[in-house]
């Protein structure tokens, strides 16, 4: 019997599409879109589209695996949970419970894996990490000026008669967002992009100014010491709602633009072009991506672009915002991002949270008292996401054990002692938000799980049972394995709003209760001084950094770094969410094998052409990799898309540093200096 | 009367291949190609050029080359939705239908040794839905409606300058160009560089079974209408007839489907294909007849030989659309009728045939400026030399020349035949205005 259900993709992007699935069988076999949602209505991207392979693939890991001699070999979950139980009391007993890091990253989201939380609570603690790979640098950054990360509904957007599209690549990386901007382009609206590189999304702008990656601060104070100085600004909102204008404004008209132009590769005429259509054409709506905030001057980087956005007014308006993040949709956190990334500044004893995210590989093997020795992964991929594999790959081989939770054998289920099977969106039911639509969205069970897949959930509740806990104390913590005793537990997580119930979710999409359309239409903002803060103590305090928006250079940069000129940009590909999907037939298809993108000019000084092999190196490491020409991408930058795996030879996180940006606990490996050679066959 | 059409939009697409992953959960794994393609407008993107993108598979034309031109009748249309169907237990795998089809639709599939297509989805369009494609573009670029739509807007539509009443209709962009850049930033790397047309579905070392046929062909019905009756001794009559089985096996490895061979013949209607194989066909059964049992009037014999010459011409005229003239120097007729002239030695016929094969040869070089002229020379050279060779009476001699030559001139010949690519004439769109 073929059915329909409604759902939503979990997946760490932008989108969130609402979409329906088809199942015959026990089988997920089709999928058709969601008009409900009224950001992603005509469907969902290739990769989504790509789940029918995905939950059906050959390859998927379906039984509990234990590796013997370097070989993985089926073992029955019997013999995987005694192990795993021994293992942990072992560890527990003999080193106490933070010798075992319990490390998950953004790989499905979902109400149900604060769980995992409460298991490692029980099990009397671990070691975890802070911060995040991604945004927190641009979360933080516009939570010091704006109070909290809101922007517009998505499809406010086609009201905007500016849309000023800095350092994203909506199609590929929020492709949804392509319709509301080709409906203002439609009504005439004007589209710009900042990009080093001109991708498909630009290719359709007015005008694309590709400055130096990681200049981009110094490119927009430049623009606002124009704006500034030719009056293009508007005074009555500053003077209402702007704390730090005055002392802004000392500091930017230091800027010689001269100096600026120089630094950011931007020729003054195109400085004063963008500058007059910022200051001229309104409402603008300005869309940061999250690229530049992966800088080590990500924050300031961020607070420099905001000052655009304030000093022209263009906030709380239809078709005007800020469109960073949108955190309306997480009803759930208590504590929202970014503060959640923060360490503790008190240890409760328990978790011990000294491990940064942008660190990890280093931070694991600085760990003592007690050491690491052993590891439990989940929902991540660390030895192809974080950076500097090579640091990450030693700190899991010194380990004594680790379980690794995991769909397919990626590079970092391969490195453990026991590979558990992860189940895929499609075999438990669970409530996600967004960061982009203002949805709460169901991610209904639509198939019983394949072969011995077993949710996380019920994983952790038969190690609890394994491990000895009494059933009050697991009850309390844990879900049993039911259907009927998830939804109950995802029902009780939304009890407070009366507008949302299981129910209603399952007929699609519901709109956040606490939605505000136009964000900051009330013009209340919750800084300390509740104005928005250009001058912000908080982020001298805090942070270390200039109180005002202030260019800083980036630690790894053409003239700082010897040997090295080349600035690897590693953004994201239609084709994978982090490294997720590339491994399936259906997308490799679209994109056989990995590739460098260079530029023309670049590869004839190097005498390399289309479809030659490169080694790219830095001290950190190398790889070697086909190469593509681009004849648009700026000179002196080379691009390779983040999330190829090392299985691949490719994943350019051999080359990245371990660093944190300025601000928020983020992760700074887009500074990452390089050169490349042509490999002679 | 409403159709069902294909609509894309150019300011839309992003070129974010979703079409093509929908196609394969409705209509399962495509490899190594895909029913649908979408082509970028030009490969090394050039500062100066716009970059878009054409997401195409078969547009279900009224007046279907691919049906038209297969010998098998393995196409049909689907009264009810109005799509071009293939049925693969039909197809033989002969490949014509790929060079017929102006948008690369059917695909061949070595795997299988058949062709695949589009089927626009019509299981789904009987059910009021959507092709998979069109129903989940997720930026809406490609679409689908059961609408009016004439031939004029099929006509102005088309992603190639073909009128086969195609039924897919395309918004243009707004812009033709690309965003506004400061090319200073890239003044060290040469701007776009002419890209010539390079038409590389047709080439005479993919089909070197079907050179050595069209050749042969043309030299046994030229050699039998000679009637040179000292060439037909016993062993020469069976030298002759293995020579026609080699052509006939070698035409019959370019298929897919060897055993299928048969429904070849099929399409005597409107396919060449079928009416060459037939032709060629009934040429041996009379040449046969004629050698070994009954006396038959050489002049039938010899019609059926032109009429093959003849097919194989016209088999390749829908690959010449871009040809400034539709005729070729090395056309099987010509090639036939030379040799004939040597072989009945009307020196003055010759004369004339040579003369007026090389102009048209002179006149194509000249034209496409071939870089490569050693070519062109030894062509030029090999008849003259020929020509003066059989004054003095050697004919074998003569004879071999010319044959090198005509060898050389029909691998030209099916190295510049060129079949519409929209893959190309997409590029074309995005050069032709600067």
């Amino acid at each position: 019997m073929k059915k329909v259900h409604n759902t939503a993709c979990p997946r760490n992007c932008y989108s969130t599409c609402s979409f329906k699935v088809w199942t015959e069988d026990g089988k997920v076999i089709n999928i058709d879109p969601q008009p409900l949602n009224k950001a992603t209505p005509e469907g969902i991207c290739l990769k989504g589209l790509s789940y029918v392979e995905r939950v059906n693939s050959p390859r998927r890991i379906l039984y509990p695996l234990r590796k013997i001699n370097g070989k993985f070999k089926q073992i029955s979950w019997e013999n995987a949970l005694n192990e795993i139980s021994e293992k942990l009391n072992h560890h527990k007993q003999k080193y106490g419970p933070q010798s075992i890091l319990f490390y998950y990253a953004s790989g499905m989201s979902g109400l149900l894996n604060s769980v995992s939380t409460n298991f490692w609570k029980m099990f009397g603690g671990a070691t975890t990490v802070y911060g995040n790979l991604c945004w927190p640098a641009g979360l933080e950054a516009t939570r010091l000026t704006l109070g909290e990360n809101k922007h517009n509904v998505p499809w406010d957007l086609k009201n905007a008669k500016l849309i000023l599209v800095w350092g994203k690549n909506p199609a590929e990386s929020n492709i949804q967002q392509m319709i509301p901007i080709e409906k203002a382009q439609q009504k005439g609206a004007k589209l710009v992009f900042i990009d080093p590189r001109r991708t498909d999304s630009s290719e359709r702008a007015n005008l694309l100014v590709q400055p130096v990656p990681g200049t981009d601060g110094i490119l927009a104070l430049a623009l606002a010491k124009i704006l500034i100085e030719k009056d293009l600004i508007d005074r009555d909102f500053i003077n209402k709602y702007v704390l730090g204008f005055d002392q802004f404004k000392e500091s930017v008209l230091k800027i010689n633009i001269n100096e600026a132009s120089k630094e950011c590769g931007v020729s003054i005429e195109f400085i004063n072009k963008l500058a007059n259509l910022v200051g001229t054409v309104k409402p603008m709506t300005l869309i940061p991506g999250y690229g530049m905030q992966r800088y080590t001057n990500g924050g300031q980087t961020t607070r420099c672009l905001l000052v655009l956005s304030i000093i022209t007014g263009n906030i709380g308006k239809p078709g005007a915002c800020w469109h960073y993040a949108d955190l309306q949709g997480d009803i759930f956190s208590k504590i929202k991002e970014p503060l959640s990334y923060f360490p503790p500044e008190k240890p409760d004893g328990i978790f011990r949270r000294e491990i940064a995210t942008a660190r990890l590989g280093e931070d694991m093997l600085r760990m003592n008292k007690p050491e690491l020795k052993m590891a439990w992964v989940e929902r991540g991929n660390p030895l192809s996401q974080n950076p500097d594999s090579n640091k990450i790959k030693e700190a899991f081989q010194k380990l004594d054990y680790s379980v690794v939770v995991e769909q397919f054998m990626t590079d970092t289920a391969r490195e453990a002692d026991i590979v558990l099977p992860a189940k895929t969106m499609f075999e438990q039911s669970d409530i996600i938000s967004s960061y982009w639509n203002p949805y709460v969205q169901l991610r209904q069970k639509v198939i019983d799980p394949i072969g011995e897949v077993k949710p996380e959930t019920e994983i952790y509740y038969l190690l609890a049972k394994k491990m000895g806990f009494s059933d009050s104390e697991i009850e309390k913590n844990i879900p049993s394995p039911s259907d009927e005793s998830i939804e109950n537990w995802l029902s009780e997580q939304i009890k407070p709003w009366p507008e949302i119930s299981i129910e209603k979710l399952k007929e699609g999409p519901v709109l956040t209760p606490v939605l505000q359309e136009i964000a900051f239409s009330d013009f209340k903002f919750t800084t300390p001084s509740c104005k928005i803060e250009l001058y912000s103590e908080t982020a001298q305090e805090k942070w270390r950094v200039n109180p005002l928006p202030s260019y800083e250079k980036t630690a790894e940069r053409k003239d700082t770094v010897e040997n090295y000129p080349f600035n690897l940009m590693s953004p994201n590909t239609k084709n994978r969410i982090h490294s997720q999907f590339g491994n399936l037939e259906s997308i490799k298809l679209v994109d056989p094998e990995p590739f460098a993108t260079i530029n023309l000019g670049d590869a004839e000084k190097k005498g390399i052409k289309e479809d030659d092999f490169i080694r790219v190196f830095n001290d950190r490491g190398e790889l070697n990799i086909k190469v593509k020409i681009d004849a648009s991408l700026r000179p002196g930058n080379i691009v390779i898309v983040n999330g190829y795996w090392h299985e691949e030879g490719a994943c350019p996180n051999i080359l990245s540093k371990g660093r944190e940006t300025d601000m928020g606990h983020g992760t700074a490996f887009h500074d990452n200096m390089v050169d490349y050679e042509k490999i002679k066959n | 009367m409403n159709k069902n059409i294909f609509i894309f939009d150019q300011n839309k697409c992003v070129g974010c291949h979703a079409c093509v992953i929908a196609c394969i959960n409705e209509n399962g794994f495509q490899s190594p190609e895909q029913w649908r393609n979408v082509h970028k407008s030009q490969d090394h993107h050039f500062p100066d050029l716009p970059l878009f993108y054409l997401s195409i598979a078969c547009n279900h034309c009224d007046d279907a080359p691919c049906m038209k031109n297969c010998p098998a009748l393995a196409y049909s249309r689907d009264k009810k939705t109005g799509a071009v169907i293939h049925y693969p237990e039909k197809c033989i795998g002969c490949k014509y239908c790929t060079w017929a089809c102006p948008y690369d639709a059917p695909k061949y599939n070595p795997k299988s040794g058949i062709v695949e297509k589009c089927t626009f989805c019509n299981h789904r369009i009987e059910e009021e839905l959507k092709p998979a494609c069109a129903d989940l573009c997720p930026v809406g670029a490609l679409d689908f409606s059961n609408t009016v739509f004439t031939s004029e807007e099929s006509k102005a539509s088309t992603p190639v300058p073909v009128e086969v009443g195609s039924n897919i209709k395309i918004n243009k962009r707004r812009n033709n160009s690309g965003p506004e850049i400061d090319l200073d930033i890239f003044e060290n790397q040469q701007y776009h560089k002419k890209e010539t047309k390079k038409y590389e579905k047709i080439s005479a070392i993919k089909e070197w079974p079907l050179v050595i046929f069209t050749l042969l062909s043309a030299i046994l019905v030229s050699l039998y209408a000679s009637n040179r009756t000292e060439l037909f001794q016993p062993n020469n009559k069976l030298f002759y007839l293995g020579l026609g089985a080699v052509s006939a096996l070698l035409s019959m490895f370019h298929l897919g489907k060897k055993f299928r061979v048969w429904r070849s013949v099929l399409n005597q209607k409107s396919s060449w294909l079928s009416k060459e194989i037939l032709s060629f066909a009934l040429f041996f059964v009379g040449v046969l007849m004629d050698f070994f049992l009954i006396d038959i009037p050489n002049v039938i014999v010899v019609f059926l030989g032109v009429i093959l010459l003849i097919s194989i011409d016209m088999l390749y005229s829908l690959a010449t659309w871009r040809w400034p003239i539709k005729i070729h120097s090395a056309q099987s007729v010509f090639i036939g009728i030379t040799i004939y002239l040597i072989l009945v030695n009307s020196i003055y016929l010759l004369a004339f045939i040579l003369t007026f094969r090389l102009t048209i040869y002179i006149f194509r070089a000249f034209i496409s400026s071939n870089t490569n002229l050693i070519l062109p020379v030894l062509r030029i050279l090999l008849p003259c030399i020929a020509f003066g060779v059989l004054l003095y009476q050697e004919l074998i001699l003569s004879i071999l020349l010319l044959i090198i030559g005509e060898i050389i001139d029909r691998v030209q010949f099916y190295n510049e035949l060129g079949v519409p690519d929209p893959k190309e004439e997409f590029h074309l769109t995005i050069t032709k205005k600067s």
